[in-house]
């Protein structure tokens, strides 16, 4: 019988041909799914193609009318090019790697417009995942509220529950400890009670200093040495025994004495969180500074730290197998593992880039800029040199304006090294309200300098916001109009004036506005360190200096009076139980601690004693 | 009119398959079937389904055994995709083993199987261990099928009915020789 079947050779040819020529039809249109899938991956929200032109004979990709949507704002673009031209190796293509030697951008533009949202559907569980992560973290970043009206109001002292009190509920815990433990070594103490023996011990030493080795004869000294063997290994055991219940006493004494001490400084917690319960404003400038101005930074940081994390997500450092999700189909996408190879090419790699870049417009930043790329690739241990990008302004259409922005994301050992700073001045720096009332303050055109470093899970950070001609303007219903013609805002959005009425009140409102509305000059900075995906923050700010200094001045005197009574509430209530604690755990040392310690030292000394009448009677050779 | 390319695709097709299957022994049609149970257990756009399309193509098996084999084993695929997934995990995250799979997916063409994909791999050598057993037992299947089943079946007035309809014209793809 036949096993091959060679009739099949040309059929075999046609399928082929068939498979050429679909591949000839449709790698375009494939290469622009596959762009638009990972790009939306990538960036969160719908990456649109207009048209690719795949040109392997010549390794050129040209993409044609780029649009990737912003995440945070579907109905714009994040970044749009008109034009990406890629020179490729083709050769590496056949080991599924993507190393593009020169690209160029052209027609970039940012912020546009889009016809129709951006939003996706269904976004990756990666990319949702770290979003949700960062927005977690903006909602748990804890903003000092600014509450003046609280002034106004009669201290309720009478809010602060015995129950919320973290002294009441350590003392009594230290109560019930100290009561616990005396009952343990008081049984201990009665089971090793060591009267009998000492007596007997007593007794024996008299007999051995009476004692005559002649007139007791040889039988009698045996009997006594017997004795002595017995009694001096008796005293050993209770020695023995009354140490370690001793040195457990001492442990466990010096716990408790702890526990007593740390009692200081659970009062001082229940003051500060009694103290927030009154809702009394701090006068510390950091903290006004964060009430102020916490919302807007932490706004503003969430897409720095998106990027990031994503810089983290795409570039990851050393040479471990890497997991991804596996290419979606109708089947099962499993996992695809990559396994890098050292000294072989990276999966995907821009070894250099650039573009012109325009914002369009007649704001500040309108303009020309240009970019510069270096070394971006997915498997950065193996291509050897950091990732490197430039962009600066090439030609300013409005206004005196400077804007550099440098990247370095080192990902080439095992332990992360990015750093970044952007310098813009003479852009359109944010408008924004006040938290917690209804002032508006608009930056106008400033500088903005933000720098950014990281070293393998830590981030530290400064953002600054200075502008010398600031706008402030209030919001309607309020007694004055605003400092610079009379401006009136629109109000601090979801808050209607009858929330604000209540969360502010008209005197601290009007206070607040009396003592920044004279301020032309405005510096914000914000200070991030920590975790990338939740660092903490230090605002600082000129503003909240002077509302501090003010507020001292004016109020100082009735916040002091009120967290006197606050101080006072929370006194009246632990007292009783810290009292009990302090002297449960003095009586706890005197009647059983220092008992322990006498009988051990009765102990000790009986046995010394016997040892030297043993000694004398009995010499050793 | 409208349906004349059509018809002329499916002629042809017919052709093709009456031309490939000169002959159907019983190994041949088991042959046919375990092999072509790859195309419906491992993800179908795979470049290992193309090298073994070739190979059924060229070598002396029943290419509507093939066919059958495929039909049977999708549904089969989808249901063991989590085990295929575990299976590959499982290969691809054992340290022993990274040395052959670095070397796999950084060959060239080779790495164009994503043999590196949890489930291909885990599909792809779950039907490798199945592939010689489940053939032995095809065999022995079809063999007992035309010695009893079929010898009954041509006494049989509904199956002279639909012997001399349209329907047989398939049926007879797997008739014995």
């Amino acid at each position: 019988m036949k096993i091959m079947r060679w009739k099949a050779i040309v059929p075999l040819l046609l399928l082929l041909v068939l498979i050429l020529i679909g591949y000839l039809l449709y790698a375009d249109t494939l290469v622009e799914r596959s762009i638009e899938s990972l790009g939306a991956d990538l960036v969160g929200a719908k990456v649109d193609l207009d048209e690719v032109d795949l040109s392997l004979r010549e390794g050129r990709v040209r993409l044609v009318g780029l649009a990737a949507a912003n995440p945070s704002s579907p109905m714009r673009n994040l970044v749009e090019a008109s034009e990406i031209i890629a020179d490729v190796r083709v050769v590496p293509l056949l080991e599924k790697k993507f190393v593009i030697e020169q690209a160029s951008f052209r027609g970039v533009r940012f912020g546009t417009e889009r016809s129709e949202s951006g939003a996706l559907e269904n976004p990756s569980p990666e990319s949702g995942r770290l979003v949700r992560e960062i927005s977690g973290w903006a909602d748990r970043v804890r903003i000092p509220p600014l509450n003046l009206a609280a002034l106004n109001t009669v201290v309720d002292v009478g809010a602060v529950s015995i129950d919320s009190l973290t002294t009441v509920t350590r003392a009594r815990g230290t109560v019930a400890f100290a009561d616990s433990v005396r009952s343990s070594w008081q049984q201990n103490l009665s089971q090793l009670n060591p009267a009998p023996l000492i007596d007997t011990a007593r007794a024996l030493v008299e007999r051995l200093n009476r004692a005559n080795p002649l007139t007791l004869g040889l039988a009698g000294m045996t009997e006594l040495a017997n004795s002595s063997r017995t009694v001096m290994t008796s005293l050993t055991s209770t020695t023995d025994r009354l140490s370690d219940l001793d040195s457990n006493v001492r442990v466990t004494m010096d716990r408790l004495t702890g526990n007593v001490t740390g009692l200081v400084d659970a009062r001082a917690a229940d003051y500060a969180y009694a103290r927030r319960l009154l809702r009394l404003p701090s006068l510390d400038a950091p903290d006004l500074s964060a009430s102020l101005f916490g919302d807007m930074a932490v706004a503003r940081l969430q897409p720095v730290l998106y990027w990031v994390n994503q810089a983290e997500r795409y570039l990851p450092p050393g040479l471990n197998p890497r997991r991804y999700p596996g290419p979606k189909r109708p089947r099962r996408a499993g996992v695809t593992v990559t396994f890098p190879k050292r000294n072989a090419l990276p999966k995907f790699l821009v070894e250099s880039a650039d573009a012109d870049l325009a914002i369009g417009g007649a704001g500040a930043a309108a303009g020309a800029y240009a970019a510069e790329l270096s070394g971006l690739t997915t498997e950065p241990a193996i291509y050897g040199r950091p990732l490197r990008a430039m962009v600066q302004r090439t030609g300013a259409a409005v206004g005196p304006t400077d804007v550099r922005v440098d990247l370095a994301l080192d990902h080439t050992g095992s332990v992360i090294s990015d750093s970044g700073s952007a310098f813009m001045n003479g852009i359109r720096l944010p408008q924004f309200a006040l938290a917690g009332s209804r002032v508006q303050l608009d930056l106008g055109t400033g500088l903005s300098e933000l720098s950014i470093a990281r070293t393998g899970d830590s981030i530290v950070g400064t953002w600054l916001w200075r502008s010398n001609a600031v706008r402030w303007s209030r919001g309607a219903g309020s007694g004055e109009q605003g400092a610079e013609g009379g401006e009136q805002a629109a109000g601090s959005g979801e808050q209607g004036a009858e929330g604000v009425a209540q969360r502010l009140g008209a005197f601290a409102e009007d206070f607040l506005w009396q003592t920044i509305a004279s301020l032309e000059d405005v510096e914000i900075t914000v200070r991030f360190s920590g975790s990338p995906t939740g660092p903490s923050l230090r605002i600082g700010s000129n503003v909240g200096r002077v509302l501090a200094t003010n507020l001292r001045r004016e109020l100082g005197a009735r916040i002091e009076q009120a967290e006197q009574q606050v101080r006072q509430q929370v006194n009246r209530l632990v007292d009783q139980y810290v009292t009990q604690a302090e002297t449960r755990v003095a009586a706890l040392e005197s009647e059983v601690a220092d008992v322990v310690g006498v009988r051990l030292s009765e102990v000790t000394d009986v046995r010394a004693e016997l040892e030297r009448a043993v000694r004398r009677v009995i010499p050793r050779p | 009119m409208f349906y004349q390319p059509m018809y002329m695709i499916l002629k042809l097709i017919q052709k093709l398959i009456a031309t490939l299957n000169s002959d159907g022994t019983p190994g041949q049609v088991a042959a046919g079937m375990a092999i072509g149970a790859v195309f419906g257990l491992t993800p179908l756009l795979s470049l290992h389904n193309l090298v073994i399309l070739v190979v059924v193509l060229l070598v002396q098996v029943t290419i509507p055994a093939v066919m059958l084999g495929w039909f049977v084993a999708v549904p089969l695929g989808f249901v063991l995709d989590p085990l295929f997934d575990q299976i590959g995990l499982r290969l691809l995250e054992t340290l022993a083993l990274s040395p052959v799979w670095t070397s796999i997916t950084n060959t060239p063409v080779i790495a164009l199987a994503n043999l590196n994909n949890s489930v291909v791999l885990g599909s792809l050598v779950a039907w490798l261990i199945a592939v010689f057993p489940l053939y032995l037992l095809l065999r022995w299947g079809v063999a007992r099928y035309r010695a009893t089943v079929y010898a009954r079946l041509q006494r049989m007035k509904l199956y002279r009915a639909v012997k001399a309809s349209k329907v047989y014209n398939f049926y007879r793809l797997f008739r014995p020789e």
